[in-house]
């Protein structure tokens, strides 16, 4: 008998109005293709149109199914969530927010983000790449590229090739070796606080 | 249908080349029907590391402007009969390539073929757009070494926005292939490993290649390195060419050298 | 054991032969022939003191045995 474990990325939502739905994932797309999605409907199935919209977009889905859910504790957040539930959460929650861009793909050299509003990158920023930022900023994985921002902070970790810029002013870069660090504006002076220490991620 | 590979990797002289004859090649020694295609208008080369050159009479140019009919310009490989070659044409006018003919040509070809490898120019400009741009899925050759990281980085950023197949909503499979890695170098700490490789590329790894000096004598001959058993760069594009073919194979750990006793002999008479 | 020092002639003399024949018929197959654009230039400007020139477009042909050159001159119609 030859078995494996692994984990896999659920995103549960209930439906009320599949062409709400559909517009949702469309937009959404790029977030979720890699999820299992897990649908809660009043009625017994979806119906035959979304199955194949699911389909023609290779998505995984169940429907009405209850899936086993991990327990987690409520201590240091960072330590005791597995890191897919994180991101997963922070999606949802963040939805409700007007300005705020999350976004999950790397960005690749050659790639620029320019925004206006706060944005929340969950991977990381390849040498070569640029994002101007209007707003605050977190990324949530190393740092290769360049930033300019100018909002009321950015959290981030940066490599020495990156080439980071808060209001106007170019930051050193070694003092933001650590896991997660805050940079914001204060009395006209910057301030780094590192938020998080180097941590061995489960 | 057959499937439609691009051989990409954004810098020049990585090894994309000699990847896409060799993996044709080994799909071809695994039975499947292939094609490798030249898309490096106006440099062709895959004619020589296949040792072909002596039999080119028509190109892809030529077919696709409707002069000749695809058979008549399809060659067929002396080592594999699976294996079918298609040469570039040697004007250098980029702007004979038209996405609705490259898309016919495509089509036709994956009509007879279960793989149809393309093999895309350097760069990212007009051609490299071209090749790409009906591709199912792209091998990604880089070399262990910043410049060729970054370019293939770039490239794979433009395919993830380019190709058709994500204008449609789907995505382009890639596979990331690390060439010449020297092991030594690794180990001393003087070059990049794969893992940081994998870490800023963030694309699955379908093979390792090791540096060989057969690579050269290869070309020099016209017999692609795969057919020579004893390299250590055939054994690679051997694995490599099986799991593309949706077998199972172990990552041989070639960073680590083997410093048997028997290896340091043949050390000493290199 | 293998012996390395008796090893097969070297692979480099194929590769020049191969080369060398290939190479024969790019060259063959390609329109243009060396200095082609410092003698587009001169001849631009050789008719320009005559007669007004829009564009000129020289191409070797080779027909057989005979190699020609053609010379496409295109006149600007205000002269």
């Amino acid at each position: 008998m030859k078995t494996r474990q692994y984990s896999v990325k659920v995103f549960e939502t209930t439906i009320s109005d599949e062409n709400k739905f559909i517009s949702f994932f469309d937009a959404n797309y790029k977030l979720f293709k890699e999820h299992l999605i897990l649908i809660k409907t009043d009625k017994k199935d979806i119906s035959e149109n979304l199955k194949r919209y699911l389909n023609d977009k290779e998505l995984k889905y169940l429907v009405n199914r209850e899936l086993p859910k991990r327990q987690s504790s409520s201590k240091n957040r960072y330590n005791s969530y597995p890191r897919e539930e994180f991101q997963k959460k922070e999606i949802e929650v963040e939805k409700k927010r007007e300005n705020l861009k999350v976004l999950d793909s790397l960005l690749r050299s050659g790639q620029e983000l320019n925004i206006d509003g706060d944005l929340l990158l969950l991977n990381r920023v390849n040498s070569g790449a640029t994002i101007n930022i209007n707003g605050n900023l977190i990324i949530t994985q190393i740092v290769d590229g360049d930033i300019r921002c100018n909002g009321n902070f950015m959290m981030l970790k940066a490599s020495p090739k990156a080439n980071i810029v808060f209001h106007e002013v170019e930051v050193d870069n070694s003092y933001l070796k650590e896991r997660l660090n805050r940079v914001e504006l204060k009395n006209n002076e910057i301030i780094i606080t590192p938020v998080l220490k180097e941590t061995n991620w489960a | 249908m057959g499937v439609v590979i691009a051989v990409i990797s954004g810098k020049g002289g990585v090894g994309k080349t000699t990847t896409t004859a060799n993996v044709g090649l080994g799909v071809a020694l695994n039975n499947h029907k292939c094609v490798v295609v030249d898309f490096d208008i106006g440099q062709r080369n895959l004619d020589m590391i296949l040792g072909l050159e002596n039999r080119v009479v028509f190109d892809m140019i030529q077919v696709m402007e409707e002069e000749v009919g695809l058979k008549q310009a399809l060659i067929k490989s002396k080592i594999n009969e699976n294996l079918y070659f298609l040469a570039a044409s040697q004007t250098k006018d980029k702007s004979v390539l038209h996405s609705d003919k490259i898309k016919k040509l495509i089509n036709s070809l994956s009509e007879e073929f279960d793989y149809v490898i393309l093999d895309a120019p350097a760069g990212i400009e007009s051609g490299y757009e071209h090749t790409i741009e009906f591709a199912d899925r792209a091998i990604i050759v880089v070399n262990p070494e910043v410049s060729s990281i970054r370019d293939a980085d770039r490239a794979i950023g433009i395919l993830d926005s380019k190709s058709q197949r994500v204008k449609d909503g789907k995505e382009v499979m890639k596979y990331l292939i690390i060439n010449r890695i020297d092991a030594k170098m690794v180990q001393n700490g003087e070059m990049l490993t794969s893992e940081d490789i994998l870490d800023i590329l963030s694309i699955p790894l379908i093979g390792k290649i090791p540096e060989d000096k057969g690579i050269i004598e290869a070309s020099n001959q016209g017999k692609p390195i795969i057919m020579d058993k004893n390299s250590s760069a055939g054994q690679a594009y051997e694995r490599i060419a099986s799991r593309l073919c949706g077998n199972q194979i172990e990552m041989h750990d070639i960073e680590v050298a083997d410093t048997s006793f028997f290896e340091k002999i043949k050390e000493m008479f290199k | 054991m293998m012996f390395p020092w008796f090893k097969k002639k070297g692979s480099a003399k194929t590769a020049k032969d191969r080369l060398t024949i290939a190479i024969m018929s790019d060259r063959q197959n390609t329109n243009s022939f060396p200095f082609m654009d410092e003698m587009k230039a001169e001849i631009i400007e050789v008719v320009k003191k005559y007669i007004g020139v829009k564009a000129i477009e020289i191409k070797k042909e080779v027909d057989g045995e005979v190699e020609a050159l053609s010379i496409d001159v295109q006149l600007d119609k205000k002269d």
